[in-house]
């Protein structure tokens, strides 16, 4: 019997390995291997187009981006642009699948509306914006009907960032929208029956039922939104011919990471100790969110 | 949770609802529009409130006997179409292990796997081309299809869906002398046909509109996929609004189908894997 | 179990740092592979040897002359055969991923800003001997062209073709204010105000160092010395030049950037009629031939400055790669493809400007204003580059002049940054 059962064991393992060795080999060799590689290259200053040149620097890379005024406005930028993009693309995809599941008309017309944004490329999303915010663009031209002059809007330090803001919780509040709607499908009536018995008000079922029970699914959705938002990349790039401009008012550590790597910088090595940085911000970031939305996640 | 039955509340949420379908949708229907115009009226659209003064599909005639939209449609097909069937599977098959089976270092690889969401992906980027160059696999598909098969989010969200499975059922199956990958095939996956559907769609959406990889592993004209046949044509023709946005609608129109297709799995899906944490 | 697992994780260690140390190998070049699957074509006979030709084409047109110009090629050397594969988007990435992992195409387009670092990489080789071979006559190419391929009293590459700046002009926003084309910088500022009206400014101004840099030349300044070992991006010249190309938009207001002009670039605002002037090149001709026909415009070499004329000449050469296996036949298709008769017709396509002086002769110019005064550019020009790893200065310049005109900026304070990252950059190295 014990017998039995030890092979019974051998064999479960054999068997969960046999399942996760596919994932695990394509991770190795297409994800880890290259972190690996990129951790080891961030102690160099490597050049990949003349690896001869390479030289070991020790914590170099490290030392000179806390240094190096482009990298600080950089984190500074994506800071500002997280702190600000994250809450109201949660609140207004939050609302929007409040939206879509109230048993409106036409609902499932909503719902296929507020996705489209998600589902267009960013190519053709970065154009038309940029078409947008242009001086005689849709924007301006709206705008003039309230007879506010028109703006330069993308070649202004202070309102490029904010306009691409503005863009990005356009295009992704489609995308969280579904997963709250998918959230709130997932709260059994009975609860709000019940507390309606009790005399409850909407915003009371609100507060005490719908927010409380979608707990996980905001910590889910905040984590994917702030990875997202750290990461910054195809809008400014696409936006800005790649330079992060005016005056770096767009640059994010991505693109700065990409200018290094391969925007005719040549810095391989520092490229690599940027992005371990920035791995190193998204994952301080979300132990922090786990422990604000205080509650034992269970994974 | 029903809205109140109060008829100007009803009203008042029903019209802030289509004004926001108004802005999400008109810079969608601005680009069919733009699409379907002639070059040198581009710019009289916005006096026009959008409408062509004289439609016309010669953009995309323009584009299918200028670059090759149906070689690169279909490249797109392939690459995509693969990467899901393979990402469906494999993240399966890995999550299924996660969720169901007790094996020491479990948790040591669940989490080995989610790590790897937050890592940057373009500081890999030059190491895996070398990889990809090594295994002789440029210009290939293998090169756009392997190294995308699995993904960590994939692998969470199907072990999150797969906890939810009654263990019952699994036991039933086990004393009916099912091995364990026949109650994988044969049990769990048609109940996950939800969570699968979710997959697709972010899946297909993504491998669709992907570009960077695809970029450097399609090296000639015939291999390129349609997000970089675009961007070519683009560079080689001036980037005329009407025709850029002709040529994106290849690539807008198959996701907005399969989403049309997959979103009442869809939504479904994720209601049942939970997202429960 | 625990040890089984503490292998297998070993295992996976291993093979990752196997994976790692195999592409720092290849990188460092001690074993270059050469790409099979595009080369493949070997014919049976004696042995045939296949060229990879790679570059970017503007135009589906100019895909097609260049296929032409290689069938001819391809009958004069029967013993070659080439493979052309262009790469239109993102080149650059494109080519240094294939310098990397050694499968660089034996010929490829070597762009005049890049070439000092692509040279300094030794992504090109020299081709003295080659050209020495073949008895190609170097003094038939504009020496200006190249100028911006050479290095150490070495040939790197061979000019296709180029363009200079101009100055385009509206021709029919210029009659009716009954004026001429501006000849020197106040005239600029003169005939640009007369032109200011309304929704239409004088001259469109691009916040871009491509355009601004000959500005310091005409007046009376330069970027570097004879070695490019030291820089002047700040000097009482420059500052001048800053001065009056800022002060077109921020003093004079008779100028402003085209995305305030809700257009993309600069041809894009001309085109739309909302400047009368712009500075750009040769690549405006067919621009404008399809955005707007109907459009009559002229061009003019670019205004003299207080100290004299100057321009930016922008082209690409013919480069053989560090992987080409033979160099020799290499060398023969670029000779092949920027000799004369290439040339003469690639012309008729109107894309780019001919290398060679004897072509710039022929009689398809000889009713062509437009072009003349490009032409007439070259011969005062400096090539479009600076030194090798220029990219993170011109960046900071870059910036500079978007910080000048959109903010205001002073413009010795930006520039001084600017020489600050070169002297930075320098040291580096």
């Amino acid at each position: 019997m014990l017998r039995r059962l030890r092979s019974q064991k051998v064999q479960d393992i054999v068997t969960a390995y046999v399942f996760l060795v596919p994932t695990l080999m394509i991770l190795g060799i297409f994800v880890f291997a290259p972190v690996f590689y990129a951790i080891y290259l961030s102690f160099f200053d490597y050049d990949i187009l003349a690896p001869q040149n390479s030289r070991f620097v020790g914590l170099g890379n490290y030392l000179e981006a806390f240094q190096d005024p482009v990298f600080r406005k950089a984190v500074k930028n994506v800071i500002y642009y997280a702190a600000v993009v994250v809450p109201t693309q949660m609140v207004l995809a939050f609302l929007l699948a409040l939206g879509v599941t109230s048993g409106t008309r036409f609902q499932n017309f909503f719902r296929v509306a507020y996705f489209i944004p998600t589902v267009t490329s960013s190519v053709v999303i970065s154009h038309m914006f940029l078409y947008i915010y242009s001086t005689t663009g849709l924007l301006n031209h709206v705008l003039g009907w309230f007879g506010i002059p028109p703006h330069n809007w993308m070649e202004d330090v202070r309102t490029a960032l904010p306009a691409i803001m503005a863009m990005n919780i356009w295009t992704t509040a489609g995308q969280y929208m579904v997963i709250f709607t998918a959230g709130l499908n997932d709260i059994p009536e009975e609860y709000y029956e019940a507390a309606k018995v009790d005399g409850a008000t909407y915003w009371q079922r609100l507060w005490y039922i719908t927010l409380p029970l979608l707990r996980p699914v905001t910590l889910f959705v905040s984590m994917m939104s702030v990875i997202g938002t750290l990461q910054l990349f195809d809008q400014p790039y696409l936006m800005t011919n790649g330079q992060g401009g005016p005056a770096d008012a767009t640059m994010t550590v991505m693109l700065y990471i990409y200018k290094n790597a391969f925007g005719g910088y040549f810095r391989m090595g520092y490229a690599s100790a940027l992005s371990v940085l920035l791995f190193l911000l998204i994952l301080v970031l979300s132990i922090i969110q786990r422990k604000w939305f205080g509650q034992e996640v269970q994974y | 949770m029903e809205l109140s039955k109060n008829r100007t509340v009803r009203a008042v949420v029903f019209l802030i609802l289509s004004l926001y379908a108004l802005i999400t949708i008109t810079p969608f229907l601005w680009s069919v529009s733009t699409a379907l115009t002639k070059t040198h009226h581009v710019d009289l659209l916005l006096q026009n409130w959008g409408i062509p003064p004289e439609p016309t599909l010669d953009n995309f005639r323009y584009l299918l006997e200028h670059g090759d939209f149906g070689r690169w449609f279909l490249n797109s097909l392939i690459v995509t179409v693969c990467t899901t069937v393979g990402k469906a599977f494999f993240n399966s098959l890995a999550g299924y292990a996660l969720a169901r089976i007790e094996f020491p270092g479990r948790e040591f690889w669940f989490w080995f796997i989610i790590s790897s969401m937050m890592i940057p992906n373009i500081v890999i980027l030059v190491p895996r081309y070398l990889i990809v160059h090594h295994l002789g696999w440029l210009n290939r598909y293998e090169g756009m299809i392997v190294p995308s098969l699995t993904t960590a989010f994939g692998v969470f969200l199907m072990r999150q869906f797969f906890l939810t499975i009654p263990k019952e059922l699994e036991e039933a199956a086990r004393i009916d002398g099912l091995s364990r990958f026949g109650i994988f095939w044969r049990v769990v996956l048609p109940l996950s046909r939800p969570a699968l559907a979710a997959q697709v769609i972010f899946n297909f959406m993504e491998e669709w509109n992907n570009f960077v990889w695809p970029n450097l592993v399609a090296r000639s004209r015939e291999m390129y996929t349609l997000t970089v046949g675009l961007q070519v044509f683009k560079n080689e023709h001036y980037s005329f609004w009407n025709q850029v946005m002709a040529g994106s609608m290849f690539l807008t129109i198959p996701i907005i189908i399969v989403y049309l297709i997959f979103n009442r799995w869809f939504i479904r899906g994720i209601t049942i894997s939970g997202m429960k944490g | 179990m625990r040890r089984k697992l503490a292998a297998l994780f070993a295992a996976l260690v291993v093979a990752a740092a196997t994976l790692a140390g195999c592409g720092s190998k290849q990188e460092s070049g001690t074993e270059q592979t050469q790409s099979q699957e595009q080369t493949g074509s070997q014919s049976s006979g004696q042995e045939k040897v296949t060229i990879r030709l790679t570059g970017w084409a503007s135009s589906p047109a100019e895909t097609k002359i260049l296929e032409t110009l290689l069938d001819g090629f391809r009958a004069k050397y029967p013993n070659i055969e080439v493979s052309y594969e262009p790469v239109n988007a993102d080149y650059d990435k494109k080519l240094q991923a294939d310098a990397v992992a050694g499968t660089m195409a034996d010929v490829f387009y070597m762009d005049v800003l890049w070439a000092p670092d692509w040279i300094n990489k030794g992504l090109a080789i020299p081709l003295d001997e080659y050209i020495q071979a073949e008895g190609v006559d170097l003094s038939d190419f504009e020496e200006s062209l190249l100028r911006g391929f050479q290095m150490n009293g070495k040939t790197y590459g061979l000019p296709k073709g180029y363009s200079t700046l101009g100055l385009f002009y509206n021709v029919e926003m210029f009659e009716q204010a009954g004026l001429q084309p501006p000849k020197t910088w106040d005239e600029l500022v003169e005939t640009a105000k007369a032109l200011t009206k309304g929704d239409v400014k004088g001259i469109v101004i691009t916040p871009d160092h491509a355009r601004f840099v000959p500005f310091i030349y005409m007046a009376g300044g330069k970027l570097f010395n004879e070695d490019k070992t030291e820089a002047y991006f700040n000097s009482p010249e420059a500052v001048q030049a800053a001065e009056f190309y800022v002060g077109l938009v921020t003093k004079h207001k008779v100028a402003d950037t085209p995305k305030a002009l809700g257009a993309e670039w600069a041809g894009d605002a001309f085109a739309k009629g909302r400047a009368a002037m712009a500075i750009e090149g040769h690549w405006m001709i067919p621009f404008l031939q399809e955005k707007a026909p109907d459009l009559k415009y002229g061009v003019v070499e670019l205004p003299e400055g207080p100290k004299g004329r100057s321009n930016f000449v922008f082209t690409v050469a013919y480069a053989v790669s560090k992987d080409s296996k033979h160099p020799a036949e290499a060398f023969k298709l670029v000779n092949y493809l920027t000799s004369e008769e290439a040339q003469r017709q690639m012309i008729q396509l109107g894309l780019e400007l001919p290398s060679r002086k004897s072509v710039a002769k022929d009689p398809f110019f000889a009713d062509k204003p437009d072009r003349q005064a490009l032409i007439a550019g070259v011969a005062y020009a400096i090539p479009f580059q600076y030194t090798a790893n220029h990219a993170p200065y011109v960046d900071e310049f870059a910036k500079a002049l978007e910080n000048m005109i959109l903010n205001g900026a002073d413009p010795k304070t930006e520039l001084d940054k600017v020489q600050a990252k070169f002297e930075q950059v320098i040291k580096q190295q």
